[in-house]
């Protein structure tokens, strides 16, 4: 309870979303202008795209692991064999 | 369920994602919000790789209730790879958030993190999910190693409910849901949920794909070892 209680009073000296401050005013440049073209769908396909490298990294992780499992027991059969 | 129904499910869960990110762009609800633009559709992607690592951290807890119940180490290795897709899918939903945020929330400022209270909890969430890897190598005893690890899974998925969900709710926060935003329903166009509810399932059926692979994986492992024992 102490835990929860020190996280939430953490959370009270936070800037509020209401701050007039906040909101910027300057216009995008670089990277940025270029994220935000096209109603900001870049935005989407870098979603989509790290979610489907990070997906088929797996994969190929695991599939290597496979794979030298699967060398090593030929190569232990083998060795019996001989 | 043999190798060949796993199989036909696996093909029908590659076929139904590639009908949910084709709809994803076609579908035109609700894509032109103020400041969220097309990013509306990162719904279908983000939000999903939380509920998916939940989902995970679930399952895993449940084979850790096994694993203390029975103490069958073929537990213990699905508590271990139930985990490791968790994961995954947490780090995969953290940097989308990141990058989502970035264009979105951030615009203008250069920001690539906040002081978003489901953000700095989903961060906590997930130094709480490595560190059971951590606690792991530092047992050698097996059986140990299976217990007390299975005890931390159910702590840490007690955390889960409590960082992820209730904290979020009792403050200000730019995410859905919380106070000084209207919740998730109220906004969604019901067009949209079309492919939010498909794509949940979805990425629920990919992360049974790869938890699936791993398991196999540790099963031949454990082959191959006996097999040098011999």
């Amino acid at each position: 309870m102490l835990y929860l209680f020190s996280v939430i009073t953490l959370l009270q000296g936070q800037p509020k979303w209401s701050d007039p401050n906040g909101i910027p005013t300057a216009q995008p440049t670089g990277y940025e202008a270029l994220m935000v073209s096209n109603d900001k769908i870049w935005v989407v396909l870098a979603v989509v795209l790290l979610i489907w490298l990070g997906i088929v990294l797996y994969l190929f992780r695991t599939e290597r692991k496979i794979s030298a499992l699967e060398r090593t027991l030929e190569e232990a059969k083998q060795e019996r064999l001989a | 369920m043999t190798l060949a129904v796993k199989k036909r499910i696996k093909v029908g869960i590659a076929l139904w994602m590639t009908t949910v990110v084709v709809a994803a762009f076609l579908l035109s609800a609700a894509t032109n919000l103020p400041i969220l633009e097309e990013t509306a559709r990162n719904l279908y992607f983000h939000v999903p790789m939380w509920f998916t690592m939940m989902m995970a951290y679930f399952v895993s807890a449940a084979f850790a209730i096994q694993v203390l119940r029975t103490e069958d180490p073929k537990w213990d290795m699905r508590v271990v790879e139930a985990t490791r897709i968790a994961m995954l899918f947490g780090v995969l939903g953290m940097l989308t958030g990141i990058v989502w945020s970035r264009f979105t929330w951030f615009l203008g400022t250069g920001k690539w993190w906040g002081s978003d209270p489901k953000q700095m909890m989903a961060a906590v969430q997930l130094l709480i999910s490595g560190a059971y890897f951590v606690l792991r190598s530092a047992l050698e005893n097996a059986r140990l190693r299976a217990r007390i690890s299975a005890v931390y899974t159910l702590f840490s998925v007690v955390s889960m409910i409590f960082l992820l969900y209730v904290l979020p709710r009792l403050t200000e926060s730019l995410h859905p849901g919380a106070s000084g935003n209207p919740a998730f329903d109220k906004i969604t166009d019901p067009t949209m949920r079309l492919v939010f509810y498909p794509a949940i399932l979805g990425f629920f059926g990919i992360a049974w794909w790869l938890f699936d692979q791993r398991v196999r994986l540790a099963k031949v492992e454990e082959e191959a070892e006996s097999f040098f024992i011999v």
